[in-house]
């Protein structure tokens, strides 16, 4: 528990730091008081509306301020949607989850199997297969992959939907498109994860034991071989998260991710802030969740 | 009592050639080769463009829409692989692409690189508050997706392709950085260093002549395998309408456009996509024999 | 003489490398027999835990072995299937090996580890096993068995370790029980808790052992007979006391000579000079000559077989069959 408030606190000048760009960013897009007032306002009437929306400030002040509204979670109303930006974001967040999860599970189901399968038959045939599929996998654009699979299972042998969300035979090709870059990169931590953990003395125990080898590999093997795999996948959010504006784009799924790209294209400065503080919020929660699952998977930990 | 501990199975190996061989070294690995092959090809491509492009690459063609490549039924030998929705050679497009690619990869990494150095050794040789403000920024970095920091900038700064150079090289030098302050910190505490240092040694003069030697070969490997993450990021961003403006040519972008048209016209994005692919395995594979050759302690 | 548990002859193991194929153990023969203690003696890279890995079945998996035979009891070990081989293993013969540190699974409790070879073996059901392990626990000597059944491994000493080790390795009654240096990572008063141990183990129960050690005061505390390995050859066969009273190979003479005696004030351990050769660049003729005093150009030329000295007591060495031998 004290861990976890500790690991909270720590998360205080990551958030803030994302509030300073974000500040500084948005003091630079220029005047806010030329964009809410027609040209033929005069002078007096540009001043009384800076000073009364805070402008004529001194700038900490302002940034006091901007805090103090982003808590509230006020975050102004976009101008495209003409709603306020956060329920906005909101609204489109479930979207957005349910596609990394059925990424991420896609991710895991092929990283799993085949990083152990890589990590026992080192050297062999189906390694070389395996690990050149995976450097396979992290150079291809996601967008371009997307665009492939759309080819062949939407175009030539119609199977899923083009694009849109609704049944679960949308949410299959966006899934395998995000998941592939994540499983790619988890595929070679496993393998190399594994392999150090197979060169280990307790290993030799387990056969010494007379275990079977599929217990040596996926019990004791596995098990401690998936600690320092989780510990990565932690940072792998952020690239999940930021996959997710891709793939969205590239499916017209109706996500967070396909709002925000729009809202930059539009200059929607509310919705991007709202955008951004919600996906930053996210990624630092499954980070910490991460750093948690991390704890109850390896015992060496919890009693230090 | 003697203390003799019994080592695993461990046949003892030739000691590493050094740098004499690098080129036996780089013809014994296959996949070395193969990456050097293609940076050389798609560099030479980049440089030659104009005279290896049977097109102009921006020039439309209203009469030649979506022409098939050469040997699809209605393709022809004059726009080999085909042509886009506004009639642009989709060839003559791949080769002027690549040099954004390029340019974009290449000089956001050194820009990455610059700032990264400068900010680790603040942070590893000066220390305190340096190293305090210097890696809660870099903590800042890791946890927000780069993308979306791009965005963002992208967002106020508008898109453009010095904007787009800036806006990667500015979120991808944390990784140098951490490498350039760990390094740092454990050159520092050697010997010959501190002796420098208690003859009045120069900080700067220490920087050069004793950190960043030890910091070259992991930051080479580092640079040159984040070239191929680079131009993807380069063409994901101009994918997304936020990097490169037409008229400029970029494979993103190229796919952006082809996006459209895939149910009729499959060439158009296929072709770009398979550039980039190609490059980026070409970089990947070169970044990696790279890492064996020099064997810099990379931590993953 | 009693019966003969384990019986290895011309055993030859095998590495691929790099380099190519690597051998580290050459033709070596001996015999375990019930109830006795063999202790296999040599230095780093002489062989000896790859012996015992071989006899074991589990080699690294660019390790085979190549050529003679390994007879436990009547059955032929090393054309066994793997699945046969299993049953062995852990159960007929086992194992504890140097490291107590890292041989145990760091993510799974000592309760899991030890009811794992019960359930397998013993076909315990979880219940059966898990008294069954506290039972093993009490007898290494630990009090608290209940209790170091939930630990976790590093919440042990490393003595605890080891024994937890030995009760997982004695746990389904096997005939021999090989000890790769199952003392050097402890501290002094902790290894000889641990012979302590194994010498009870040796008076209460018709287990053979087989010690691995380069530690020659192991051997004595503990051996009925030892075997003498450098650079993955026998170079002398003798009971522990012939060893210690007239050993024969120069090899031998020089590890006694370097080992510490409690009365002796010296300012130096006389050491054998140089190092165990490596597979790669083994030397022509007797292997042991370029590091041996007697060594010659005839012992260049000529490999020495093992050979009997006197009576049972065996040596690999021209000079020592010519010069020394006195009945």
């Amino acid at each position: 528990m004290k861990y976890l408030l500790k690991s909270l606190l720590k998360t205080i000048p990551v958030l803030l730091f994302i509030t300073l760009i974000v500040f500084v960013l948005m003091r630079l897009t220029g005047d806010p008081v030329s964009l809410m007032l027609p040209e033929t306002a005069t002078q007096e009437e540009r001043e009384t509306l800076k000073n009364s929306l805070g402008l004529n400030d001194p700038l900490p002040v302002q940034y006091m301020h901007f805090l103090g509204d982003l808590v509230k979670g006020d975050f102004g109303d976009s101008f495209r949607y003409n709603t306020d930006a956060l329920e906005l974001v909101m609204e489109r967040l479930p979207a957005t989850i349910e596609l990394a999860i059925a990424a991420m599970i896609v991710a895991v189901i092929i990283s799993i199997p085949l990083g152990i399968l890589s990590a026992i038959k080192r050297n062999s045939f189906m390694d070389l297969f395996i690990t050149g599929g995976a450097v396979l996998g992290k150079a291809m654009p996601s967008f371009w992959l997307g665009i492939m699979l759309i080819l062949l299972f939407s175009v030539m042998f119609q199977l899923f939907p083009v694009s849109g969300r609704g049944t679960l035979g949308h949410l299959v090709l966006p899934a395998i498109t995000l998941g592939t870059g994540i499983a790619a990169e988890m595929t070679r931590l496993i393998r190399s994860s594994m392999l150090e953990i197979l060169g280990q003395d307790f290993i030799r125990t387990a056969r010494s034991k007379g275990l079977r080898e599929t217990v040596v590999v996926n019990q004791h093997a596995f098990r401690n071989a998936l600690i320092p795999v989780v510990t990565i996948m932690a940072l792998q959010t952020a690239t999940l998260v930021g996959g997710t504006l891709i793939t969205e784009t590239v499916f017209a799924w109706p996500g967070l991710g396909q709002l925000l790209v729009q809202a930059v294209n539009l200059r929607d400065m509310a919705v991007v802030q709202a955008a951004t503080f919600i996906i930053a919020i996210f990624v630092i929660v499954s980070n910490l969740s991460a750093d948690l699952i991390y704890r109850l998977l390896d015992p060496r930990i919890k009693y230090e | 009592m003697t203390q003799i501990t019994e080592p695993a199975i461990k046949v003892t190996r030739k000691p590493k050639s050094s740098s004499g061989n690098l080129i036996r070294r780089l013809l014994k690995s296959r996949t070395g080769m193969l990456g050097l092959i293609i940076v050389l090809l798609v560099t030479l491509m980049a440089i030659f463009a104009p005279f290896l492009a049977m097109h102009d690459p921006a020039k439309t063609d209203i009469m030649n829409r979506l022409v098939p490549p050469f040997w699809l039924d209605g393709g022809n030998m004059s726009y080999p692989l085909g042509t886009d929705n506004l009639g642009r050679d989709v060839l003559s497009r791949i080769i002027y692409g690549s040099r954004v690619s390029l340019l974009v990869g290449i000089s956001a990494v050194l820009l990455a690189g610059a700032i990264g150095i400068v900010m680790g050794l603040l942070a590893g040789y000066y220390g305190k508050a340096w190293d305090f403000l210097i890696m809660r920024l870099v903590d800042s970095f890791l946890a927000i997706p780069s993308i979306l920091f791009m965005l963002i900038v992208l967002a106020v700064m508008g898109p453009s392709l010095s904007t787009l150079i800036l806006v990667l090289g500015g979120t991808t030098w944390v990784v140098y950085a951490r490498m350039v302050r760990s390094e740092t910190l454990s050159v520092k505490e050697r010997d010959y260093v501190q002796s420098a240092k208690a003859i009045g040694a120069l900080d700067f003069r220490i920087i050069v002549k004793y950190i960043l030697p030890n910091v070259i070969s992991s930051f080479i490997v580092i640079a040159t395998l984040n070239v191929a993450t680079t131009i993807i990021m380069e063409a994901s961003l101009s994918f997304l309408g936020l990097g490169i403006q037409p008229p400029d040519v970029s494979w993103g972008l190229m796919l952006s456009d082809g996006r459209e048209y895939i149910a009729t016209s499959w060439w158009v994005a296929t072709f770009p996509g398979l550039a980039i692919t190609i490059t980026v395995l070409g970089v990947i594979f070169f970044g990696d024999w790279l890492r064996d050759v020099l064997d810099p302690k990379i931590k993953d | 003489m009693q019966e003969a548990v384990l019986k290895v002859d011309g055993l030859k193991v095998r590495f691929k490398t790099e380099d190519g194929y690597v051998s580290t153990v050459n033709g070596v023969s001996f015999t375990v027999h019930e109830g006795e203690t063999l202790a296999i003696v040599g230095e780093s890279g002489s062989g000896k835990s790859v012996t015992s890995l071989a006899l074991m079945g589990i080699l690294p998996p660019n390790g085979e072995v190549v050529e003679g035979s390994i007879l436990y009891r009547d059955r032929e070990l090393t054309n066994l299937s793997k699945k046969d081989y299993r049953k062995i293993r852990g159960n007929d013969i086992s194992m504890i090996f140097q490291e107590p540190m890292t041989a145990l699974n760091p993510v799974f409790t000592i309760g899991f580890q030890l009811r794992e070879p019960l359930m397998l073996h013993a076909a315990l059901n979880k219940q059966q096993a898990h008294s069954r392990a506290i039972e093993m626990l009490r007898s290494v000597g630990i009090s608290d068995a209940e209790k170091v059944m939930g630990r976790f491994p590093h919440q042990l000493s490393g003595g605890m370790r080891q024994r937890v080790m030995i009760a997982m390795a004695l746990s389904c009654n096997p005939k021999l029980l090989i000890a790769d240096e199952p003392t050097t990572a402890l501290d002094v008063t902790i290894q000889a808790q641990i012979l302590t141990l194994l010498r009870n183990l040796k008076r209460q129960s018709s287990t053979s052992i087989m010690i691995i050690t380069h530690d020659l005061g192991v051997v004595a505390e503990i051996a009925d007979r030892v075997v003498v390995m450098y650079a993955g050859e026998i170079v002398e066969v003798a009971t522990v006391d012939e060893l210690f009273e007239s050993p024969q190979h120069p090899y031998t003479k020089g590890l006694l000579n370097s080992m510490p005696k409690i009365h002796d004030v010296v300012d130096e351990l006389y050491s054998i000079e140089g190092t165990v050769p490596s597979p790669l660049e083994m030397p022509t003729g007797c292997k042991f000559h370029p590091r041996c005093p007697l060594g010659d150009s005839e012992c260049a030329k000529i490999h020495p077989s093992l050979e009997s000295k006197e009576g049972d007591h065996l040596a690999r060495c021209i000079k020592v069959a010519k010069k020394e031998l006195v009945v």
